[in-house]
């Protein structure tokens, strides 16, 4: 088992609590990119400096370098998006394997490099710079913290919130919150720190990127039938309630605004319609 | 006719912690129960226990699951769903009268009454609209003609605790969606054609998800409950219910996923909810 991705819905939240952070160049850790949790996850072996790929322009040039995702290849051998058999920690997993793998490959394709990457499976207890308090199972969002990068997926909270909608839900969380990690290196949570986005310009750009990475599962062979819709019914229930201003600081868009977002990702399988435009 | 809705999934109840018996301490009269044998705990045998909104003045009907508003979330009162010391009895009582809160709540902020109902939690045996309901034997069971939930006791003892308190909390809810179902005129649509069994089926347990994702949202779940709540949703089991109505309860993937849209969407996706 390699990366360890720990995803919070309500990363919005954390984000805006350390968005200050996210302008910090990260500093670098062990030396092959592989980094060991709290409790002993590794990350992939990506290399690279997040700082030198930072853009105040909201990663655009990133995204469209990303580019459309591979196409279907025969044989190919990837870890199923089925979690009905497997213990939900184990499921996570593999998740956070699949997922940071389908991203590093994305910019190894571009020529880009991509920095490690942290993701913690919490079931027991964890400690993030992002909190004063021990991170546990049942806290009630997964989050990216950008002063860690990592991401943080608790086990308790993930399974009453998402996999009781299905198993694809669960790969969703995983990949919103890896999506705040891109932002993070493309420098868009900078460009939020600065007031130029909204926290929910990023939560529905995130909600996008997710929907290329669940292209890239289709593309694979390894989306069941039922899955999209379990997507965007979870989508559907993690929107801001009604009346929610846009610029709430953890706003994360309409019901209707994350599905249409997850659903440009999903349809285009290319992150390149997952830009957003700094506000004036 | 008599019109019975029969679920009997497995499940088991284990013991919700109800330390929140609080809702209603003002102790109505003693409600007459509808036989000897049948506990219908005083002040609890009408349910909600309260005259709605004035302002909720649209008769329910066909159309009106679709117009059902969300709730704020956390609004409600709620029974802890946690084992616990509870009296099984109890335990069953404060479930049902959370979930008629909910969906009496759900009615008024939407501005659509809702119509009186009576829940009987039946310790020994009883009589009612849709014959005899015993404890050991159940079923349990919606009965449209006195517009009764009827929760048998040993029923829930021997069937439902086994699986677990949240299996338990998910079957209630779902007789609470047959209630739904039948307030807004769904059986009788059944009988006109413009709905099948089915359709009622999944939408009565596309209701029983919009509960369940109220009890999620106040953190009362607990480690092995989504597994009980899964298992429960996809229950097909059942015996005596009226061939227009519960002849199909659809598939378990297919029942799973009705839960599964009303858990995240709320009950006005329930309307969408269609066989085919």
């Amino acid at each position: 088992m390699r990366p360890l991705i720990c995803t919070a819905l309500a990363a919005a939240a954390f984000l805006a609590a350390c968005g200050e952070d996210s302008k910090d160049e990260p500093e670098q850790r062990a030396g092959n990119g592989a980094v060991v949790t709290d409790e002993g996850a590794r990350v992939p072996r990506t290399g690279g400096d997040p700082a030198a790929n930072a853009s105040p322009r909201g990663g655009a040039s990133t995204l469209r370098a990303l580019g459309q995702v591979q196409r279907p290849t025969p044989g190919a051998v990837a870890p199923k998006i089925r979690g009905g058999n497997v213990a939900l920690p184990q499921y996570l997993d593999t998740l956070a394997n699949d997922v940071s793998e389908f991203w590093q490959a994305q910019y190894n394709r571009a020529g880009r490099r991509f920095p490690p990457t942290r993701m913690v499976v919490v079931t027991q207890s964890a400690t993030s710079r992002c909190t004063e308090k021990p991170v546990l199972p049942s806290n009630p969002f997964a989050f990216y913290c950008p002063a860690d990068q990592t991401v943080f997926l608790p086990v308790t909270y993930i399974d009453r919130r998402y996999r009781i909608l299905g198993d694809a839900p669960v790969g969703f969380v995983v990949a919103h919150e890896f999506a705040h990690r891109i932002q993070h290196v493309t420098g868009t949570l900078a460009l939020k720190a600065q007031g130029k986005l909204f926290t929910k310009d990023t939560e529905l750009q995130a909600d996008c990127l997710s929907g290329v990475w669940a292209a890239s599962v289709y593309a694979r062979g390894q989306l069941d039938p039922g899955d999209l819709d379990e997507f965007y019914n979870a989508l559907a229930s993690i929107g801001d309630p009604p009346g929610t201003p846009e610029e709430h600081p953890q706003g994360h868009g309409t019901p209707e605004q994350r599905e249409a977002s997850f659903k440009r990702g999903y349809d285009a399988a290319n992150t390149n319609v997952c830009a957003v435009r700094p506000r004036a | 006719m008599k019109t019975r809705i029969y679920i009997l999934a497995v499940l088991a109840a284990a013991l919700l912690v109800g330390a929140c018996g609080d809702d209603d301490d003002k102790g109505d009269e003693q409600a007459s129960t509808t036989s000897r044998n049948a506990t219908v705990v005083p002040a609890r045998s009408t349910v909600p226990r309260y005259g709605g909104d004035p302002a909720a003045t649209r008769t329910p009907n066909l159309a009106s699951v679709g117009q059902l508003r969300q709730l704020p979330r956390s609004t409600s009162v709620a029974p802890k769903v946690r084992g616990s010391n509870v009296p099984l009895p109890q335990f069953l009582d404060t479930v049902s009268n959370d979930v008629a809160t909910y969906w009496q709540k759900v009615f008024n902020n939407s501005k659509i009454s809702f119509p009186e109902t009576r829940q009987a939690i039946v310790t020994s045996s009883t009589d009612g609209g849709c014959g005899t309901v015993t404890s050991a034997e159940g079923p349990p069971v919606y009965c449209q003609s006195d517009r009764t939930i009827y929760l048998p006791v040993g029923y829930f003892e021997t069937k439902v605790a086994p699986i677990g308190d949240a299996a338990a909390v998910t079957l209630v809810g779902l007789l609470w969606g047959y209630r739904v179902q039948d307030a807004v005129g769904a059986f009788k649509a059944v009988q006109s054609g413009q709905r099948t069994g089915l359709d009622v089926n999944l939408g009565a347990i596309c209701m029983a998800g919009s509960y369940m994702a109220t009890v999620a949202n106040r953190n009362l779940l607990e480690q092995g409950d989504v597994d009980e709540i899964l298992k429960t949703a996809a229950a097909t089991a059942d015996q005596g219910t009226p061939p227009d109505v519960s002849k199909a309860k659809g598939s378990g993937p297919q029942r799973v996923a009705a839960f599964r849209v009303g858990f995240s969407r709320g009950a006005s996706a329930c309307q969408r909810i269609r066989a085919s």
